[in-house]
């Protein structure tokens, strides 16, 4: 996929966005596009300000310079349109699957017979037949997750932000449920800023590597990973995946 | 599994009703070789009797007192439910309550109930009062810091899907801290009846307080033992009802205790 068509219209623009603590700046004019159907993997060391940038994009929290737009009308500050997912599940405990996976539209003001007709259809796609009536406690690490990216799509059927959704598994059950989103995000055409600490993960995952730099809190350098090259099998044994990785290192000064 | 855990169960239940019997013969055998005096100590055979002869009379008081009690009760919890919300909602709030809720809790209840009963009488609600400054402290306590607890990551992703604050309570706050409610439930509900007792020895005409007083003057202690075991057993019926309640409640509870063992599906 090309990113950078002059004719491509991005879905979520970030424009010179700013956001200090206490006089102290996390992020400082920061400009980021997401394309329709795009995975943005935002690499950064500790208290680079990924987390905040979540948070502002989700409107949780208010820039104090730029705004966020969403198909070009502007969402800063404002929630209701973009969910993200943690690396916990943060399915609520006392809930089945099916009325965790539709709780976006419960809030939403849906009825419950409504929220779970609509998620039902849903839960073929996701692999999640047999579950509906369980207990979060009842499901493996994997398919809690696949419940929490339900629940997101749920909720945002354009844009999911995942903040380490794959961190708290283990290498086996990671490796499966990354390929699963893979496929899921091209079948249901989604665009995806995923926030990660894993460097494999970023260039495997992603169309775009973008790095968060702590001294400039910006926006300095960004990878662009072949798209045709990634769906290689032995990708990640490639020399191109190796020399991704270098130039990452290298830009995150490691 | 479920039959190992339910064989488990049955052997606990098996030990601890044993020690029961054997320490009902030894006080039995105490009592009729005389070691302590049997009026001092009657036997078990003679609180039994004692049980079975003063039945109408005491059911009589039971009444009253699981009335005041389960008044009390009511009251308590709803003020130490809608007190933590209270409480939770507003941090100067909290700040300037918490110290006056620990203050209401060093006032002894002893001291405080002739106090009540010069001012509101000899009716239900001194005793009711009473039972109510007992009970609405654990509740509040249990259900704020609960409150205060919730999983902050949880709260952020319901209001970035644009929650209320009244969704993010009843989706989120409420059902995490109902078993912190339970808890304190129990705590309260024991406590309701200690404090109906306590009410009724400083005044009253019935109720087993009342009762109790009446016997202790008249050194019938083997009524006395017969109401203390039907206070106990009043106490443990309660808990009782609120565990099984509990468990319609919270269904999801059983398997979060063996999320180990029932995380065995693949992904």
């Amino acid at each position: 996929m090309s990113i950078y068509q002059a004719d491509k219209i991005p879905i979520l623009e970030i424009k010179g966005v700013s956001k200090a603590f206490d006089g102290k700046p996390v992020l400082r004019d920061l400009n980021l596009e997401l394309f329709q159907g795009e995975i943005i993997s935002l690499l950064g060391i500790s208290g680079s300000g990924k987390t905040t940038l979540f948070n502002i994009i989700a409107g949780i929290l208010k820039p104090d310079q730029g705004g966020i737009f969403l198909n070009g009308e502007e969402i800063t500050g404002k929630t209701g349109h973009l969910a993200y997912m943690l690396q916990k599940d943060l399915l609520l405990p006392h809930l089945t699957i099916l009325d965790n996976v539709g709780l976006p539209l419960r809030i939403r003001g849906k009825s419950k017979s409504d929220s779970r007709a609509e998620a039902m259809q849903l839960i073929p796609k996701f692999g999640l037949v047999g579950y509906e009536n369980c207990y979060p406690a009842q499901l493996s690490g994997g398919m809690a997750q696949r419940a929490a990216f339900l629940r997101t799509y749920l909720f945002s059927s354009e844009i999911a932000l995942l903040d380490e959704p794959f961190s708290a598994l283990d290498a086996l059950t990671k490796d499966k449920v990354q390929s699963w989103y893979i496929e899921m995000m091209q079948e249901l055409e989604l665009s995806t800023i995923l926030i990660t600490h894993d460097i494999d993960e970023a260039v495997r995952l992603s169309d775009r590597v973008v790095i968060l730099q702590p001294q400039t809190q910006n926006i300095q350098q960004q990878i662009i990973i072949d798209p045709q090259l990634r769906k290689q099998k032995d990708f990640t044994l490639r020399p191109e995946f190796l020399e991704h990785k270098k130039q990452i290192l290298k830009y995150l000064a490691i | 599994m479920k039959l190992l855990s339910n064989n488990k169960k049955i052997s606990e239940k098996f030990y601890s009703l044993s020690l029961v019997a054997v320490l009902l013969i030894v006080w039995q055998v105490v009592s009729d070789v005389g070691i302590v005096p049997s009026f001092m100590l009657p036997s078990p055979v003679t609180v039994i009797k004692a049980f079975i002869k003063d039945f109408p009379v005491l059911m009589d008081n039971l009444s009253i007192t699981l009335l005041a009690g389960l008044l009390g009760l009511i009251f308590g919890v709803i003020a130490g439910f809608c007190l933590a919300i209270l409480m939770d909602s507003h941090e100067g709030l909290r700040k300037a309550i918490y110290p006056i809720l620990i203050f209401s809790q060093t006032v002894p209840t002893v001291a405080l109930a002739p106090l009540l009963v010069l001012w509101m009488g000899y009716g239900l609600a001194p005793k009711i009062t009473v039972i109510f400054l007992v009970t609405f402290f654990p509740v509040t306590v249990n259900l704020l810091e609960s409150f205060q607890a919730t999983d902050q990551d949880q709260i952020r992703l319901l209001r970035a899907m644009g929650a209320t604050n009244y969704q993010i309570f009843y989706y989120v706050k409420w059902p995490g801290a109902l078993d912190s409610f339970f808890a304190a439930l129990k705590v309260s509900a024991s406590y309701s009846i200690v404090g109906a007792v306590i009410a009724e020895w400083l005044g009253g005409s019935k109720g087993l307080g009342v009762y109790m007083t009446q016997v202790r003057k008249s050194f019938a202690y083997d009524k006395m033992f017969a109401v203390i075991f039907l206070i106990s057993a009043l106490s443990l019926a309660l808990l009782f009802v609120l565990n099984l309640i509990q468990k319609i409640v919270m269904p999801w509870k059983k398997f979060q205790s063996g999320k180990d063992t029932n995380n065995e599906k693949n992904s």
